[in-house]
């Protein structure tokens, strides 16, 4: 995030303490389409994902005072998200998940006839996210953090509740199934 | 660097930006290794592909459907005000609870012994519960306390 968002965004975030509740829709603005397509990638149904990340804003709106300013707001808020992703997750799948547990996808709800077509148009773009969304899901999270949302594995860590070392290996076994996979290389 | 290390390597690419001297002598290597090369290609590709995957966009009435329900919250009390209430309503309660028992002592004082008279009937307590006490000011006291414990309870709520 460039430093003019970061100070949009410390600024929205002050104002909502302040009691400027109208400035929440700052940071919905700046954040919405990332943490929809966080929502997306983890729970692969478009609208459980815009429930997700409509539980998430509104979770941080309400617990805005433990965020730590010092801290960019991102990786607080997907943080959040990871773990309604995966209570939804666990209540549709009736499956104990743990982070680093890689689940089979026949155990993991998989959306109905082919919503994603709606979302990405750009067929090789769609072929990317269908290989990447095939993984099991602490790995497909872990990708999605640390390759589209650029985060550090110290912050997407954080967000999933695991060691660094835990997403290290969730990376590794993720590039690898992605190399065995046919279609992601273009 | 052997071609087993560097495969490690390439492997666990995406983590070794921390560490440029290992990165570059992976590279010294490829230049030279025809197949360490390739897997180095490989992985960079992959690497590229995977930050270019697509963030779909956010459905139109999210944000607004967000705001509302921040507007739904801000219309609720905050925790700290329905704890105010709950203290308030318990004091309250307390209070006319307490004027029942001075209340029962002045109905007993302005009505004599005759207030309780119904204990010693050929029925029990029954048959002066169910005859109704006439208005004197002593059951006019008791009504009144008891009046205000149920407002304790129940009106301070609001």
């Amino acid at each position: 995030m460039t430093t003019p968002a970061r100070n949009v965004e410390r600024r929205a975030v002050q104002a909502v303490r302040d009691g400027d509740r109208e400035s929440f829709g700052t940071l919905v603005e700046l954040h919405q389409r990332q943490l929809f397509g966080l929502s997306l990638m983890m729970v692969r149904d478009p609208a459980a994902a815009e429930e997700v990340a409509q539980d998430a804003f509104v979770r941080a709106y309400t617990r805005l005072d433990l965020y730590d300013e010092n801290r960019p707001f991102y990786p607080w808020l997907a943080a959040i998200t990871v773990r309604l992703a995966q209570n939804w997750l666990q209540r549709h799948t009736r499956v104990q998940q743990v982070e680093g547990v890689p689940l089979g996808p026949e155990m993991e709800p998989v959306s109905p006839a082919n919503p994603l077509r709606d979302l990405i148009t750009d067929e090789d773009d769609q072929q990317l996210w269908r290989s990447v969304a095939a993984l099991p899901s602490g790995q497909r999270t872990a990708v999605y953090l640390h390759y589209r949302q650029d985060m550090k594995v110290r912050d997407v860590a954080q967000a999933l509740g695991v060691t660094s070392g835990t997403v290290k290996t969730l990376l590794f076994r993720a590039r690898r199934n992605l190399r065995q996979s046919s279609g992601i290389m273009k | 660097m052997t071609c087993e290390q560097a495969l490690t390597l390439i492997e666990t690419l995406p983590f070794t930006a921390d560490r440029p001297h290992q990165v570059a002598s992976l590279r010294a290597h490829a230049r030279d290794c025809p197949r360490c090369r390739a897997a180095l290609k490989d992985a960079e590709a992959l690497d590229s592909a995977l930050s270019q995957l697509t963030s779909p966009e956010a459905p139109q009435a999210m944000a607004t459907v967000i705001m509302a329900r921040t507007a739904q919250l801000e219309e609720r009390p905050t925790f700290q005000e329905v704890e105010v209430r709950r203290d308030r309503r318990a004091w309250a309660a307390l209070l006319a609870g307490g004027a029942i028992g001075p209340g029962a002592l002045v109905y007993r004082w302005l009505a004599g012994e005759s207030a309780f008279s119904f204990m010693t009937s050929p029925l029990g307590g029954l048959q002066g519960i169910l005859t109704m006490p006439s208005l004197t000011p002593a059951v006019l006291v008791l009504a009144a306390s008891l009046i205000l414990y149920l407002a304790g309870l129940f009106r301070v709520s609001d």
